[in-house]
């Protein structure tokens, strides 16, 4: 019974050439998948153009960030500018409405004096 | 090589672009000089309260640039005919703070430059001068206020094409009521 088993284990696991080629065309294909992987992007751009799309990222990025830095800054100096000329016109108004009591003062003074 | 030299160079351009954008930017806070008023700082020497303000055109036209004047737009519209606001007000806890000699420097600098004194008053302890330049149109187009109280010392100068009704508009816009409403709120207690 026991050699029965050994003799069909050893027919079944018994070496087997492989087809002629099969190594050259398994090598052929993990070499191109290699390829397919390090190609990043979808179509080839030359160096020069890969420089000169990553100055221009880098540029809008740049400017785009100077620009809402600058509107910051404006807008938090409007706004200054804004509390300043308030009190400007307040001390204005206050000036002007106190010389005017004070010249009606006067006036209605100069009346009883007469 | 060639490539990595290109990037550098973009790289230091825009690190210039970006310099020269902030150095424009923090060169934009010069201040309105004027002559009549030079010297007033010594005031503030002993005084509670201070305010100082030097307005000039650029600055002025950002007022209610970005809204922060409500939907009345007559301090906005005032600012705009203005080319310069200049306020040195001074308040003292007591009496006696300072010179009035020292004040008189700066009235004797409104005797010259084509100043008409509109309202010149003069007591023991308190003075008032109002000039004005007014143009063509009858608007004024300079006014100078200098009020010596004893314990308040106030200088005003603005320059711009203005109406006292305007400027009283928008002095009662900010807080201060109007000359009108002052007579109106006097009658009504008269009335009672």
């Amino acid at each position: 019974m026991s050699d029965e088993l050994e003799q069909e284990l050893k027919e079944v696991l018994k070496r087997v050439p492989a087809p002629e080629g099969f190594a050259g065309r398994v090598m052929e294909r993990v070499a191109t998948k290699k390829r397919q992987q390090v190609r990043m992007m979808p179509f080839r751009v030359s160096p020069i153009w890969q420089t000169a799309i990553a100055a221009a990222v880098l540029i809008v990025l740049s400017l785009g960030g100077v620009g809402l830095w600058q509107r910051q800054q404006e807008r938090r100096k409007a706004a200054m500018v804004q509390r300043q000329f308030e009190v400007a016109m307040r001390v204005t108004g206050k000036t002007l409405d106190d010389v005017g009591e004070r010249v009606s003062r006067l006036g209605m003074k100069g009346e009883r004096e007469r | 090589m060639k490539i990595r030299n290109g990037l550098v160079r973009v790289i230091v351009a825009t690190a210039g672009l970006l310099l020269s954008a902030t150095s424009m930017l923090a060169m934009g806070g010069l201040q309105q000089k004027d002559e009549l008023f030079a010297g007033t700082e010594k005031f503030a020497q002993g005084a509670k309260a201070t305010t100082e303000v030097n307005l000039d055109k650029n600055m002025l036209g950002m007022v209610g640039k970005f809204g922060d004047d409500g939907a009345d737009k007559s301090g906005t519209d005032l600012a705009k005919k203005m080319d310069f606001v200049i306020v040195h007000s001074y308040e003292y806890a007591a009496p006696g703070r300072y010179k009035m000699a020292d004040v008189e420097e700066f009235r004797k600098r409104l005797e010259d430059g084509g100043w008409s004194h509109v309202v010149k008053e003069r007591s023991e302890t308190e003075s008032t001068d109002v000039c004005v330049k007014v143009d063509g149109n009858g608007q004024f187009s300079e006014l100078v206020v200098i009020t010596a109280e004893p314990t308040e010392l106030t200088f005003v100068h603005l320059k711009g094409h203005m109406s006292m009704d305007e400027l009283s508009r928008v002095g009662s816009h900010y807080g201060v009521p109007s000359v009108d409403g002052k007579k109106k709120d006097k009658d009504k207690e008269k009335g009672k």
